[in-house]
């Protein structure tokens, strides 16, 4: 060896030690008997306190408000190994392997966070300990959503995205800068099944309805002469029947308070038959009379729920002579089911679930439980676009009573656009509380009396996530595994000229003949 | 070798903060490093004048950091500008110090040579050090002071390595130097030495001066501040956003960008960056010319990508990511060609490594570095075989990404080069990828001559040493003269002052500098509705609106006071930034949300909407911006300041904007009309009857449209607003519509019709009298007396090109 060598070893092996000791040092030694109790849970971001989580739940990693230098984090429950961390920023990151095993051995048990802060004279404080209790059941491992800044009229970058949920990977589906930049949305799966999946590409070359069954995708046009593109979609359980609701809908602003408000000026539902390729509807959920929206089918597939309003017209009137008014606030939506046999494709008694005049609010946005006796609800003062309206709160009927309330987990800010996942026990929701400008996903437990628990954040690995990030999480959707599809190869399909066209089936031509296509109402609103 | 290094690198410690003077004499010892050092430290360190030079250096360490903390703790700047000045100050003393002290007995050079040269060996150091300052400090919360410190440690090991390939290099000319030395002895040598000298001193002046030209240009004329309104995204510090830019080609040179051109909000900074950027690409093309022609005389050859350069900086749209993904390319094409194997494999195997981490780094860019090498192998090497198996890749390469990584197949190829940006001036974008094409074409086509030196030739002609001298400083004198004064051509030319003035005046708007836009509010600038806007804006806030806004043209109409919403998409912040004036919070929020999406996280939009939350009283949200802003490192200083308007609304209350702008939100909602401002605008002032900027922006635009029975129904607002005289404009309205035969009659407190009103009316009469009642014939005329006046606006065609 060359002498040089030596003190270039010597170098090394200082520099090893020096930054050994950087981590060794720091702060006095912890000794959790001498902290002095602080009569109060510490206030931690994002809040992570009293919830039911899910078994196989990513870390929960939290920010402590509290102030300290240094600080010494516990997690424990009755059974494994603790999960302990020693951080001299607020900053908790959980390592995810003994956090997993920690879950996995305390199932239906209380996971206990305790937290020490050392002052800055150099003593510890202890908080009261953080109580969260973990369930039985599992959450569907993954969610899929669309993140979009908050747009008015002007977008940039939209993508639909998944996240696994044990973890903290997220990855595209599709994202629209593969796609000429247009608009995508209205994202669904059959059953929480990852391998069929809808979702509506707008404008642009790349412009259709992406269809992917049973792991194929196709591109689809769903516009004919009797209707535009399908928007919010619902897959009926036999896999070969969507359910899409086409909308005509136009953006207004308020000077005051929230300024963003959509009016829907018309719409109806339609079916698109995916092996014949055709659009069929019925009057009961075309009805010209009445603007349809929403469709859902129950999980069996003998109902058709969807909501219903009078058309826009009936909330025009005139101001004075020469001025019409349009009282965009007095829309408020019913919801309605209409019964449905697949095998002949025979529609049956339509009925109205819940009505507006009942409940005194437009009623949105109906999901059904997978057992099918509950269904959840979006309910707010007015209108159809719960995401602009602080009002908008999630609702629970009960299918069997025929009774509503609205559910704890609501805040002051809008709450709206929730999804079962496949074994009922969780829901997921999107609310804009933490900001009121940006949507995010929080999930709850769902008891099988109807009983729901506290709703918490999707966990991010970075704590400080959520204060930076611009971005809205979009029809939050939990599926049972990944897309597998990867965003190339949608893209690819999406951009291809080649489009199936759908073409309307008899019921529809009829429908046309008669001339039911509904025309725009004139509205004093733009 | 490792001698000298050992030498340097101890040299180079101590010579960062005192950089030497001298040519410092090569010492070649062969033997045991231990053996070297004692040597050294025998022959150098304890020699008095090593003792003096590292007092100098130390003392220029105190001065650095000293000047740092007391400029940034007592003088108030931003210890970015402090530490500007502080490594300047500390060079500068290093330099008379030792100029003085250490070198004091020798002769020398005059003091600005010495200088010059001086800063030229230390400026890479004086950058390396800045910019560790930053990085520590932004990202990494060190404090600034020890980020210094660690910051003039890298400055030492920079200008080690600077030194090591340039102060200290073996020249190829010194090497023919020696030769001629021995040949022809002392007097020779020192003939050829001063000869050698004065042309690296013409050619490194020519250099300086050219570069200097450039930055000034970029400096006062362009002004690199313009770019910044333009960048997208704004830089955050912090790992998540760097990581962002990790998942795909390219983003590594664009990341490198966004860090680089942020700093154009500072124009003399914008400049520098630019400037060494350019200036390095000079360099490298330089040395690409040198090899590929075995030359070292190139003749300014390559400073013709600096001549594209200044034209494509001049129009403003040209993204810094471009030059850097280009600079990247011909530096490791240059690596390429100087390897010294001729082994097919290793060569091919160097090259297609590097192209795979170039295609990661700069995507599109990488593919000229293909291109090259495809042509240099092909052309110059006559490996037919090997420069298909480049070809074959470089196509297939962008191509097979394009399945792993989240970009089309036409960005795969296209990213980072001009075709993907769609701009004006693209042949000139195309000419400078393809100099390099062409060099590389002509190389292969012609072999120069190998120069001889001039030692050889005076040895082989025999001339008098001062006859070459006087041929060889004329020729020295006349290139960098041709050059600078052909980049002062190009600059002049191709300045493009019509793109200027929108985005300058914009940018006066944004720091509200109104009386500046108002001075520089030209008429020819009047095409672009953002001036005509602006310029209506700069009057409101000097209180000259309606008096004076006809004396301005008024070709937009309407539209040129308030931008309509289908250019929205084009000049969203500007609209946000008038409504929130306004007090229309809502539609100001609409307008900063559209601003967003086209230019995500841009600070200016930011900081409008968190101005905004603070104001509607959502603290949630205006947090979220402040946090934002807090991560740039532009900004964080103005997001802590509003972070404690969050807490205390006291603070909203006794600002003076925002105070102004609280009391006009409105108190209840309405529906923002789609069809014409002036409706939302009436109910803004119907809430708020003191809303001056509503009033005014209302009766202008009224006046604008030709509503003269509006502008009369709603002129009684005036008596709110605290005019002690009718303003100008409103005088020539209500006298033109009470002559027309306006029945309406506003009660108006203590204003009347002045009698110089009434006498301008009386000439402006006479004249359309003169000219048989015609305005068309009339118009010249009344331009010249009266186009200041709403009456001249009013007669004047409904010519708003919309």
């Amino acid at each position: 060896m060359k002498t040089y060598h030596k003190y270039i070893g010597i170098i090394i092996i200082l520099i090893i030690i020096i930054i050994i000791m950087m981590f060794i040092i720091p702060g006095k030694a912890f000794n959790p008997d001498a902290a002095s109790l602080i009569q109060r849970m510490p206030d931690i971001d994002p809040d992570y306190t009293d919830i039911i989580l899910p078994p196989n739940i990513a870390p929960l990693n939290f920010k402590i408000k509290e102030p300290g230098n240094n600080f010494y984090v516990k997690i424990y429950s009755e059974k494994g190994e603790p999960v302990e961390i020693n951080s001299s920023t607020p900053k908790i990151e959980i390592p995810l392997q003994s956090w997993k095993k920690l879950l996995a051995a305390n199932k239906g048990q209380e996971i206990t966070i305790k937290i020490y802060a050392e002052t800055d004279d150099g003593n510890w404080n202890e908080y009261r300990q953080i109580s969260n209790f973990i369930a039985e059941e599992l959450i569907d491992s993954h969610l899929a959503y669309r993140l979009i800044m908050p747009a008015h009229n002007f977008w940039n970058e939209i993508g639909i995205y998944q996240r696994n949920l044990e973890n903290f990977d997220e990855s595209p589906i599709l994202v629209n800068k593969l796609t000429d930049n247009n608009c995508m949305n209205c994202h669904n799966f059959k059953n929480n099944d990852p391998d069929n999946m809808v979702m509506h590409l707008r404008g642009g070359p790349a412009g259709g309805t992406l269809l992917i069954r049973n792991g194929q995708t196709l591109k689809i046009n769903t516009a004919t002469d009797f209707n535009q593109a399908g928007a919010y979609p619902s897959w009926h359980p036999d896999n070969n029947r969507i359910a899409f609701s086409v909308n005509n809908l136009t953006m207004f602003f308020h000077a005051k308070g929230t300024g963003r408000d959509v009016l829907d000026k018309e719409s109806d539902i339609i079916i698109y038959q995916i092996e014949s390729n055709t659009i069929t509807t019925s009057p009961k959920i075309s009805d010209p009379q009445r603007m349809e929206t929403f469709p859902c089918w129950s999980p069996d597939g003998k109902y058709l729920y969807f909501c219903s309003a009078p058309m826009l017209q009936s909330f025009v009137y005139l101001r004075d002579d020469s001025t019409e008014d349009l009282k965009y606030d007095n829309i408020r939506y019913d919801l309605m089911r209409v019964a449905y046999n697949a095998e002949n494709n025979i529609w049956g008694e339509l009925e109205t679930v819940l009505s507006s005049s009942e409940t005194g609010k437009t009623i949105l946005e109906p999901r059904i439980s997978p057992d099918g006796r509950y269904a959840l609800l979006t309910m707010a003062s007015y209108g159809n676009f719960p995401i602009y309206m602080t009002d908008s709160d999630v609702y629970l009927l009960d299918l069997d009573k025929r009774v509503y309330k609205r559910l704890d987990i609501n805040s002051d800010r809008s709450d709206s656009f929730h999804a079962w996942s496949s074994n009922g026990r969780w829901f997921v929701f999107a609310s804009k509380r933490r900001d009121g400008v940006c949507g995010n996903a929080y999930f709850s437990y769902f008891d099988q009396n109807g009983n729901t628990g506290k709703p918490f954040i999707m966990p991010q690995e970075d704590p400080e996530f959520y204060d930076t990030f611009f971005r809205n999480y979009n029809v939050p959707e939990l599926i049972k595994g990944p897309v597998k599809s990867t965003p190339q190869q949608l893209a690819r399909i999406a951009g291809n000229k080649e489009i199936l066209n759908a073409v309307p089936d008899p019921v529809l031509n009829a429908l046309k003949r008669k001339g039911n296509k509904h025309t725009d109402a004139k509205t004093t609103i733009e | 070798m490792h001698n000298s290094i050992a030498k340097k690198f101890i040299v180079c410690l101590f010579e960062y903060e005192f950089v030497f003077l001298c040519p410092i004499i090569k010492v070649h010892t062969q033997g045991k490093v231990l053996q070297r050092i004692k040597k050294y430290v025998r022959n150098n360190i304890l020699n008095p004048r090593t003792v003096k030079f590292a007092v100098v250096g130390l003392s220029g360490v105190l001065v650095n950091m000293g000047l740092l903390y007391i400029l940034t703790e007592y003088a108030h700047l931003f210890y970015m500008v402090s530490s500007v000045i502080a490594i300047e100050v500390s060079i500068l003393t290093n330099f008379f110090m030792n100029d003085l002290w250490t070198w004091k007995d020798r002769v020398k050079q005059s003091w600005i040579k010495r200088i010059i040269k001086y800063h030229s060996v230390s400026f890479g150091a004086l950058i390396a050090n800045w910019i560790a300052l930053v990085i520590l400090t932004e990202w990494f919360g060190v404090y600034y002071m020890i980020s210094n410190l660690i910051g003039i440690c890298l400055g030492m090991v920079i200008n080690f390595v600077l030194n090591d390939i340039w102060t200290f290099r073996d020249s190829g000319a010194k090497d023919s130097l020696n030769k001629v030395y021995k040949k022809h002895g002392d007097v020779m040598k020192s003939l050829e030495s001063g000869k050698i000298k004065n042309r690296m001193i013409f050619k490194i002046s020519g250099e300086i001066v050219f570069f200097l030209v450039f930055f000034f240009y970029l400096w006062q004329w362009v002004n690199p501040e313009l770019f910044y309104n333009q960048q997208k995204p704004v830089f955050l510090t912090g790992y998540n956003f760097l990581y962002s830019f990790l998942l795909y080609p390219g983003g590594i040179v664009e990341y490198i960008s966004l860090l680089l051109s942020q700093y154009y909000y500072y124009s003399w900074l914008g400049a520098a960056i630019i400037t060494i950027t350019i200036w390095i690409l000079t360099v490298s093309t330089k040395e690409t010319i040198k090899q590929l022609f075995g030359t070292q005389q190139v003749y300014y050859v390559h400073f013709i990508p600096a001549f594209f350069l200044i034209i494509m900086f001049s129009d403003y749209h040209f993204p810094l990511s471009n030059v850097i993904g280009l600079l990247v390319s011909i530096l490791t094409f240059n690596i390429y060609i100087k390897l010294k194997t001729q082994n097919t494999y290793k060569r091919s195997g160097i090259c297609l490594l590097q192209f795979f981490l170039l295609y990661y780094i700069s995507c599109g860019s990488a593919l000229l570095f293909a291109a090259l090498c495809v042509l240099y192998e092909l052309l110059k090497n006559k490996k037919i075989l090997l420069s298909l198996i480049y070809l074959i890749i470089a196509i297939l390469l962008p191509y097979i990404s394009s399945y792993y990584f989240l970009v089309t197949i036409e960005n795969s190829y296209l990213y980072l080069t001009p075709l993907c940006e769609n701009y004006a001036p693209l042949i000139v974008s195309y000419s400078l990828y393809l100099f390099y094409i062409i060099i590389i074409l002509i190389s292969s086509m012609i072999k120069l001559p190998v120069k001889k030196t001039s030692s050889d030739t005076n040895v082989t002609t025999k001339n008098h040493w001062y006859d070459y001298m006087l041929q060889i400083k004329l020729h020295r004198i006349m290139e960098p003269v041709i050059v600078i004064i052909l980049i002062i051509l190009t600059a002049y030319l191709s300045f493009d002052f019509k793109a200027k003035l929108p985005l300058y005046m914009d940018n006066l708007a944004w720091h509200g500098r109104w009386k500046d836009i108002l001075k520089v509010s030209t008429n020819h600038g009047f095409d672009d509705i953002l001036v005509t806007f602006l310029t209506n804006r700069a009057l409101y806030h000097e209180g000259r609106l309606s008096s004076e806004m006809f004396a301005y043209p008024q070709k937009w109409g309407a539209y040129g006071l308030i931008l309509p919403r289908q250019l929205a998409a084009e000049l969203p912040i500007q609209r946000s930034e008038l409504f929130l004036e306004l007090g229309h919070i809502n539609e100001a929020e609409h307008g900063a949300y559209e601003a967003l999406s086209l230019k995500e996280n841009f600070p200016r939009t930011l900081q409008q909407l968190a101005l905004i939350y603070i104001l509607k009283n959502e603290k949630e949200a205006a947090e979220k911006c402040l946090n934002i802003l807090k991560r740039t490192v532009l900004f964080k200083k103005w997001a802590e300041k509003y972070w404690l308007y969050i807490e205390n609304k006291q603070l909203i209350l006794t600002d003076p904007v925002l105070g102004k702008i609280y009391t006009r939100m409105p108190k209840t909602d309405f529906i923002v009309s789609s069809k014409s401002p002036s409706f939302d605008l009436m109910e803004l002032l119907k809430q708020n009857p003191d809303n001056k900027t509503a009033f005014e922006y209302l009766m202008a635009f009224f006046l604008l449209e030709r509503q003269l029975d509006s502008f009369i129904s709603h002129l009684e607002y005036a008596n709110l607003m605290g005019y002690h005289t009718m303003p100008r404009h409103y005088q020539e309205a209500f006298l033109i519509y009470r002559l027309s035969g306006g029945k309406l009659t506003p009660k108006l407190a203590q204003i009347q019709i002045s009698v110089k009103t009434i006498d301008r009316f009386k000439e402006f009469q006479k004249i359309m009298k003169t000219y048989g009642g015609q305005f068309r014939s009339a118009a010249y005329k009344l331009h010249s007396t009266h186009g200041d006046t709403y009456w001249y606006y009013l007669m004047s065609k409904k010519a708003v090109s919309r």
